[in-house]
């Protein structure tokens, strides 16, 4: 948790993408308070061991984050690929116009 | 002859008059020992259609090869992959005002000498697509069998689903026209090879494809960029993007290609905002 602060702190990481973090941080941190509700709930669910359900929560966690970057990553790559392409134009036109202006 | 709608036959009677600004677009990804020649080749023999190369983010010389060539120079910052940088010269040719794109790999493989036989359905309007096919003309080279199993498969799949003989879907030898160019900029383009999966796209979104027999020469000089170690991502890749093709149909069906028609056919970037945002979905684009 500290380090998340301390990331979002140094602008390493940005509120937006720290989001799933700290939601997950604060879980974490809360969830010894509620020992006997995570019991009651695993119990319910037919676990045999109740920390398996938090293990299980968190393995979801972990996948949905991942899930967010690679929809971030698809992105960014576009419009990193947009850019690029962008600019060559770019470059090219200005090119041609100093050549035109001799 | 296939059936031609009122509409079709008006566009083919205006531009059967109306000069066609063509244009070459040449993909090129460290060719410096082929660029000059192909760039030479090229001009030799379609010596009144412009030509512009597409510099995927070389290592080598391959920029400073083309543009000392005489040739107009696209030089991406860095490399993009092969779709991406074909798609950079369709961007140029949209925004430019081109009415007719020829796409001519920068390593030699495809003879110019078939540059006119493809431009020649799409000049006509009997095609949008007009896809260069090795076997549908003489063969003179060989294929690593991996890969000859994936082109069988999905050349199978390309005929099924488009209900026309499809015979080398993984030609990179093409010509295209403003509208299907239009498509192509608009997102409708893969980043690293186009193949089967854009073909499925562009027949449902109301294209017509249109083989014609070419032959394809050994490489110039150095190593090709198909290795065999990619094939599994390859089988994995074309699978996936034809299944989100087929998902994807209606949609495509909906954004019919007569919504990348422009208004104005000529003038310099005059269709504002369209090219620009090649982010929007086609259906978005359509009225």
């Amino acid at each position: 948790m500290l380090t998340i602060i301390q990331l979002v702190r140094r602008k390493q990481l940005d509120e937006k993408y720290a989001f799933l973090w700290v939601a997950a941080g604060i879980v974490m941190l809360f969830a010894p308070l509620a020992t006997r509700t995570i019991d009651a709930m695993s119990t319910a669910l037919g676990f045999h061991y109740p920390p398996a359900l938090i293990l299980l929560l968190g393995f979801f966690a972990l996948c949905l984050i991942n899930l967010q970057f690679s929809v971030t990553i698809s992105r960014l790559n576009k419009h990193n690929k947009q850019l690029a392409q962008r600019f060559a134009i770019l470059e090219n036109r200005l090119k041609e116009f100093e050549r035109s202006e001799g | 002859m296939p059936h031609r709608s009122p509409a079709h036959k008006l566009a083919l009677s205006y531009c059967s008059f109306l000069y066609m600004k063509r244009l070459l677009i040449i993909p090129a990804y460290n060719e410096a020992q082929n660029i000059a020649s192909v760039i030479d080749e090229i001009r030799s023999m379609q010596p009144s259609v412009d030509l512009i190369v597409v510099d995927d983010g070389s290592s080598d010389a391959t920029f400073e090869l083309a543009e000392r060539a005489g040739a107009k120079v696209l030089r991406l910052p860095f490399n993009l992959g092969y779709g991406a940088a074909v798609q950079s010269g369709l961007l140029y040719g949209v925004e430019a005002g081109y009415d007719l794109c020829v796409l001519i790999d920068g390593d030699g493989q495809h003879d110019p000498r078939f540059i006119a036989d493809l431009m020649a359905p799409v000049e006509e309007g009997t095609a949008d697509l007009a896809l260069g096919s090795r076997f549908l003309g003489k063969a003179d080279y060989s294929i690593p069998f991996a890969r000859k199993v994936g082109i069988m498969l999905f050349r199978k799949l390309a005929s099924i689903i488009t209900r026309q003989q499809i015979t080398d879907p993984t030609s990179g030898y093409q010509a295209i026209n403003r509208r299907l160019m239009r498509f192509f900029v608009n997102d409708n383009y893969p980043y690293d090879f186009p193949d089967a999966d854009t073909l499925i796209r562009l027949y449902f979104a109301g294209f017509k494809i249109l083989e014609v027999p070419v032959t394809i020469r050994p490489r110039l000089r150095g190593e090709s960029m198909h290795s065999a170690g990619k094939t599994l991502y390859y089988v994995y890749k074309m699978l996936f993007s034809i299944f989100i093709a087929l998902t994807q149909r209606r949609v495509l069906m909906k954004g019919d290609s007569h919504a990348f028609r422009d208004e104005t056919v000529d003038g310099y970037r005059q269709p504002a905002g369209d090219a620009d945002d090649h982010s929007a979905s086609p259906a978005k684009t359509a009225r």
